[in-house]
């Protein structure tokens, strides 16, 4: 039988869904932010995936952080 | 009966971990017979006095899949004592694959893994499509065992075609893959691979990286059905994002039931903490049941780089990386005109190394310089640049011009190189060895060597390991991840892949270019040095007065029932 733990994360970060972009995520994620504002904050917490070549394009398969980095 | 090898008055490293003892080994029919006080007479008696007998060693990163094709040895891994390969690493396989994706998967292929165009293309007689057929091609030449992983993203291009490279899959191919992984698995793969980070020969992400995590979690779930393997590259130079995903193998570990190993765990200077960040959350993982296991390299990150073909030295300066791909004639045109030149310095000037690498040209040098270029030989190019009164970029560019673009340069000590504390990571028994690349970045750096690296440098230098551990973790550690049966043990029953070796002269020799590709060119390798003997299933496949053995003892290894 598998084990279902909860290990809570170093960092809270989503996966996209199909079809996602910054500003879908940043929709579901930051609900109560402006839209623009909040898709800048999250490239900001994300530059991985921002400044990635061929124009900073979600993948499926990234990891998507939802908030800045924590404190050392 | 008379056995057929008895390796006499060896000291035993058997792979266990466990202190080594004095004896004999006895091999009858590619299998250990007998260990310790073995009588009687065989065939062949070697005393190993003064010697260390292990079972040979296990590289699990590895890039030989098309190598193999054209070299069964997989040289030189094996007079570093490696007996056992696992290739198709990285999301990268050579099957299963129709014959309409070829071209794409071998321009990827080469991309990533940096083979010459040339070589790759004379050595490939691609006589396969199915992953049982590519494991056919190869088998009946093998002086070498190979467990081959299967590629995720050739997984997806065979059920997808090219649509693997565009989107997410439907839950109906996702079903095809799974049967797909299945039918790889019973034909001879140990597991699958996969990558968070790699990237095409244009620049797009490689099939796997357009897997949504259901698809991978389904994949997942069929390497549970047969106790196979996940291997996968994830953003190792960032310790949150390498957290991130070290929980999400955690949970498929967990929910599947499977192994999963991510490669490689770099140290580096940019980013000083990361290994330990990592290594906590590994254990903490480990403590909730999960089989989460890093590769870690010995050696450390010496690149070299040239102008005659795109280089991963080059992949965040995009004048630099479209020059190389330019024709020979238009490069030599682009690289003397004054504008092109302009931008090339530009780039030099704001270069940023995105994976932890600390890359400064100033501190390259001149490693393999043309005839006209010879009194430069092992120069720094900032000094270069400073006696010449130029540009750091401009003294690269024109010292390749007076040679046709033939010299080749060297950066030495990019990362991973403080040997005292890799030495302490090397030795933590959550940590494994890997992430080598052998067959890979073949005119980059050579790959070759890390096992005889590992006792010169952390063994007899640093000594944070024990010959004996370090014999467990070449071994029957990575057997034991991987489901490797019946090796990595100097046990009777055991396959005799065994290696004798000199334990205070173990070691890497000194990079050398050596032009035993299948087509004009070179690749850089080490030789090695204190490795006495080396046999691939009973028969000796190398000695160091003999060299390689054309005796073809290799094989596709089972996994663990």
């Amino acid at each position: 039988m598998a084990k279902t733990v909860n290990i809570p994360p170093v960092r809270n970060f989503i996966q996209p869904v199909p079809g996602d972009d910054w500003a879908s995520i940043a929709a579901r994620e930051l609900p109560g932010t402006p839209a623009e504002e909040a898709v800048g904050m999250l490239q900001s917490w994300n530059l991985y995936v921002a400044f990635r070549p061929g124009g900073g394009a979600v993948t499926p398969s990234d990891v998507i952080f939802v908030e800045p980095p924590r404190a050392a | 009966m008379s056995l057929d090898l008895i390796i006499r008055n060896a000291r035993i490293c058997d792979g266990s971990g466990g202190p080594s003892f004095h004896g004999d080994v006895g091999v009858r029919g590619g299998r250990i017979v007998a260990v310790g006080d073995v009588g009687g007479d065989a065939v062949e008696t070697i005393d190993a006095r003064g010697l260390v007998v292990s079972p040979g060693f296990i590289d699990p990163h590895t890039h030989y899949d098309a190598q193999l094709v054209w070299d069964g040895f997989a040289q030189p891994a094996l007079e570093h004592g490696v007996t056992t390969i696992v290739p198709g690493n990285c999301s990268l396989s050579l099957a299963p694959l129709r014959a309409e994706h070829r071209e794409l998967l071998g321009a990827t292929f080469r991309k990533i893994e940096e083979m010459p165009k040339n070589a790759f293309d004379a050595g490939l007689t691609w006589s396969w499509e199915t992953f049982g057929e590519y494991v056919e091609a190869i088998r009946g030449q093998l002086g070498i065992n190979v467990a081959p992983l299967v590629g995720h993203s050739l997984i997806r291009l065979w059920v997808m075609g090219e649509a693997a490279r565009e989107r997410v899959a439907t839950d109906g191919e996702i079903a095809d893959m799974q049967q797909a992984l299945r039918e790889c698995l019973e034909a001879g793969a140990v597991g699958l691979s996969g990558s968070w980070v790699d990237i095409d020969h244009e620049n797009r992400p490689v099939p796997a990286r357009l897997a949504e995590p259901k698809e991978l979690d389904a994949l997942c779930a069929v390497l549970g059905e047969y106790g196979a393997i996940l291997q996968i590259v994830p953003e190792f130079w960032d310790a949150d994002l390498l957290c991130a995903r070290i929980d999400i193998l955690g949970d498929l570990s967990r929910k599947h039931n499977i192994s999963t190993t991510f490669s490689p765990l770099f140290d580096s200077n940019a980013s000083p903490e990361l290994c330990g960040i990592a290594l906590d959350r590994i254990k903490l993982q480990t403590a909730y049941g999960a089989r989460v296991v890093p590769q870690m390299q010995t050696r450390p990150i010496d690149l070299s780089f040239d102008l005659t073909a795109p280089m991963s030295t080059f992949a965040t300066l995009p004048t630099w990386w479209a020059t190389t791909l330019m024709t020979h004639e238009e490069k030599i045109a682009a690289l003397r005109d004054p504008a092109h030149r302009e931008k090339l310095k530009g780039e030099m000037d704001n270069f940023m190394m995105p994976i932890g690498l600390q890359i400064d040209f100033a501190d390259a040098f001149v490693k393999r310089p043309g005839p006209n270029s010879a009194d430069l030989a092992g120069q720094r190019i900032g000094d270069i640049a400073k006696a010449r009164g130029c540009h750091i970029a401009e003294a690269i560019i024109d010292i390749a011009l007076a040679d046709d673009l033939q010299t080749s340069y060297g950066l030495e000590a990019l990362g991973h190189n403080n040997t005292a504390k890799i030495g302490d990571f090397l030795a933590e028994p959550l940590i494994g060895i890997g992430a080598g690349d052998g067959g890979a970045h073949v005119t980059n750096f050579s790959t070759y060597g890390d096992t005889g690296f590992l006792f010169s440098q952390y063994v007899r230098g640093h000594k944070t390991l024990s010959v004996e551990q370090a014999v467990h973790k070449l071994t029957h550690e990575v057997a034991s991840l991987w489901g490797i049966r019946d090796r990595g043990l100097v046990k009777p029953g055991y396959a005799a892949d065994l290696v004798i070796f000199d334990p205070e002269a173990i070691d890497r020799g000194p990079e050398i270019a050596v032009d035993d590709l299948p087509a004009p060119g070179f690749r850089y390798i080490r030789r090695a040095e204190g490795i006495e003997q080396v046999f691939v299933n009973g028969r000796r496949a190398y000695s160091r007065d003999g060299g390689y053995s054309s005796d073809r003892a290799g094989a596709i290894v089972p996994m663990a029932a």
